[in-house]
């Protein structure tokens, strides 16, 4: 029974990171309808810059808040630089520009921090004695506070489609670029704000992570594949079902390579691949996307 | 003499025009193996084997519009079939190949089933779920694919001919075989597209209801595409095994898939040069960057110089080419003969079965 729990807990924490990062592919998504495979890359990257702040002094909090805010800015240059100029249409140019982002940002920070994997300090208590007993089992800080972070950016994000106007807009470009365009919303504006958000929240994960996985430039490689998973089943459109099917693929993933003796941890990634293939034979569209309605 | 020069289709300097490009790319390919070192030429056939695999995705992301996030997995399935087969089973190579090509024709197609239900970026993701899937399992059943550590000592020995001889005699022989390779692939998928499914492929990937309205059995043309565009890529495969002579799981995984979209679109999809250019680009570049400078520094130029190309030549390199030559020679398209004369001046022969005319027969009826 333990087990069991710490087994849950286990999966819960992975889960909880998975769909914080498919958090921020559906915020790039639901503006320009692409997937930025340069996601998982935008946040490692942003967590070498958190380490460089740190090394040059700040505290870690300032290091991590000064890593977003940068990462904030960078998401919106890239969008007008790189992605608004090809235009909405250019489906094979932006999965190239993407890649091409992917493999210079990768390169980079191999040659700018080096190839060895650097500490970062957590933010709590994070020695092997810190952790609060649960049903005797531990539950660690330092998830517990990704969790946390992961609720808070969650909500802020629901109140912000929800209560402002700039939600509102936001969340009619979604629906319907054309019409959100005629009705005098800046849709290049909205669609550049998914992608400083979407930049924000990978930073904010980079950093968070960073503690337990070290910084080194393939850290978030297998997150990305996760996360690309998670948002699938959660619909794509959709930042709570993105992060519900985050975590449930965690969970399942985790008990079935625990489980289940064939699968051990080599086939562990192929449990939330197959997972995925399974879900959208039955559901093309996931489980809370929306359904697109063509008219001929 | 004032650029470009417009000459008329089907005149005799179309003709020539014509025949001389393919004299002179086939004198190229014979006059490689002597013009090169061996070790480059090598390196020319590992690109060639690239633009095998480059041509097949090109069938089903180029032609028909289907991303395919997974194509290295195909590649991996006809390299690790050639590559168990010869190594464990000692099969003769070409057996292994064809094995390896009808295998991934049926993987395909069932990648290609779940397919018709889904669009975009979720097709997308179910070819990333099987290209990342590939490895693992790779990886799970070490015994037989030799896991990590990778299966050694594949090769194909060169016939008995005096001509592949000697020590780089095997480094030739796989380069003819590569070139006679690619060119079945390419002539395939100019054949395919050049028929009735092929027009059916253009028609669902512009418009798919009005396609289906007219008869299209779009469940039909998607998974043979699929299973046709895979099966290319696990010849390629097979070839790498043998070229390269080791195989591990880090040689089918992401990034090779990564390699083969992005040559597809540098060299430009939908076109039949464009898998070749981009398939040389995407494996000469990185050779060069990393001769100009050291380390990492060259993943940076490499990532730098893909992004350039998508807004220096969006239609790619094969775009950029046509537009180049255009500015030289124009072919310009001449009305049928006797278009304007009224009826067909080629007289219909009643009885000549070959112009599907049956012989005439009367009979008088009581």
């Amino acid at each position: 029974m333990e087990l069991l729990i710490a087994r849950l807990i286990d999966g819960v924490n992975y889960g909880v990171i998975y769909g914080f990062l498919a958090l921020a592919l559906v915020c790039v998504y639901r503006g320009t309808h692409h997937l930025n495979l340069a996601q998982g890359e935008m946040a490692m990257f942003s967590g070498f810059i958190a380490y460089a702040l740190h090394a040059a002094g700040l505290p870690v909090i300032l290091a991590i808040l000064g890593a977003v805010a940068v990462s904030f800015v960078a998401g919106g240059v890239v969008e007008r630089v790189l992605i608004r100029p090809l235009g909405a249409h250019a489906d094979y140019s932006i999965l190239l520009v993407t890649i091409g982002l992917f493999l210079m940002l990768n390169a980079a920070a191999g040659v700018i921090w080096g190839g060895d994997p650097l500490a970062f300090p957590s933010l709590v208590p994070d020695r092997p004695d810190d952790y609060i007993g649960f049903f005797g089992t531990r539950l660690r800080y330092l998830p517990l506070l990704i969790l946390g972070v992961l609720l808070a950016v969650m909500g802020g994000l629901f109140a912000l489609f929800r209560y402002t106007r700039l939600g509102l807009a936001m969340r009619a470009t979604a629906s319907n670029p054309e019409s959100a365009r005629l009705l005098g919303i800046r849709v290049s504006g909205i669609n550049a704000l998914g992608w400083m958000l979407a930049a924000a929240v990978g930073a904010l994960i980079a950093t968070l992570i960073a503690p337990t996985t070290t910084l080194t430039t393939t850290m978030m490689f297998n997150f990305l594949i996760y996360a690309a998973a998670a948002a699938t089943l959660g619909g794509f459109d959709s930042p709570l079902g993105a992060v519900l099917a985050g975590i449930v693929l965690g969970v399942v993933e985790n008990l079935v390579a625990s489980y289940v003796g064939f699968v051990g941890s080599d086939l562990k990634q192929a449990v939330a691949l197959v997972i995925l293939l399974v879900v959208l034979m039955v559901r093309p569209t996931g489980f809370f996307g929306s359904k697109r309605v063509e008219r001929v | 003499m004032a650029l470009p020069v417009h000459i008329p289709a089907g005149s005799r300097a179309d003709i020539g025009w014509r025949v001389g490009r393919v004299v002179l790319i086939a004198l190229l390919v014979f006059a490689t193996p002597y013009l090169v070192p061996s070790f480059r030429l090598s390196q020319i056939t590992g690109a060639l084997v690239l633009a095998i695999a480059v041509v097949g995705l090109n069938l089903l992301s180029g032609f028909a519009g289907q991303i395919s996030l997974g194509h290295a997995a195909f590649f991996g399935i006809g390299a690790y079939t050639t590559g168990v087969m010869t190594v464990k089973w000692e099969t003769a190579v070409p057996i292994t190949l064809v094995v390896g090509m009808v295998l991934c024709f049926v993987v395909g197609v069932l990648v290609g089933l779940p397919a018709l239900r889904l669009q975009g970026m979720y097709l997308a993701l179910v070819t990333l779920a099987v290209g990342v899937l590939l490895p693992s399992l790779i990886r799970r059943f070490d015994g037989l694919t030799g896991g990590s550590s990778g299966l050694f000592g594949m090769e194909w020995e060169p016939p008995g001919i005096a001509y592949f001889a000697g020590r780089g005699g095997e480094t030739v022989w796989l380069y003819y075989v590569t070139v006679v390779a690619l060119v079945l692939a390419c002539v395939v998928v100019w054949n395919v597209m050049h028929s009735r499914i092929g027009r059916a492929v253009v028609a669902l990937r512009d418009n798919e209801a009005p396609a289906i309205m007219t008869g299209i059995n779009r469940a039909f043309v998607r998974t043979v595409v699929f299973g046709l565009s895979a099966s290319i890529a696990g010849l390629a495969g097979g070839i790498f095994a043998v070229q390269a002579g080791i195989l591990t799981p880090e040689a089918v995984s992401l990034l090779l898939t990564i390699n083969l979209l992005v040559a597809m679109i540098i060299g430009g999809r939908a076109s039949y040069w464009g898998p070749v250019f981009g398939a040389f680009v995407i494996y000469f570049v990185p050779v060069w960057t990393s001769d100009l400078s050291q380390g990492p520094i060259s993943g940076v130029l490499f990532g730098a110089l893909v992004i350039l190309l998508v807004f220096v030549m969006p239609n790619g390199l094969a775009g950029g080419l046509t537009s180049l030559v255009r500015r030289v020679v124009v072919v310009v398209p001449q009305p049928p003969r006797g278009a304007t004369e009224g009826p067909s001046p080629v007289p219909v022969e009643p009885g000549d079965p070959a112009a599907g005319n049956p012989p005439l027969e009367a009979r008088l009826v009581r």
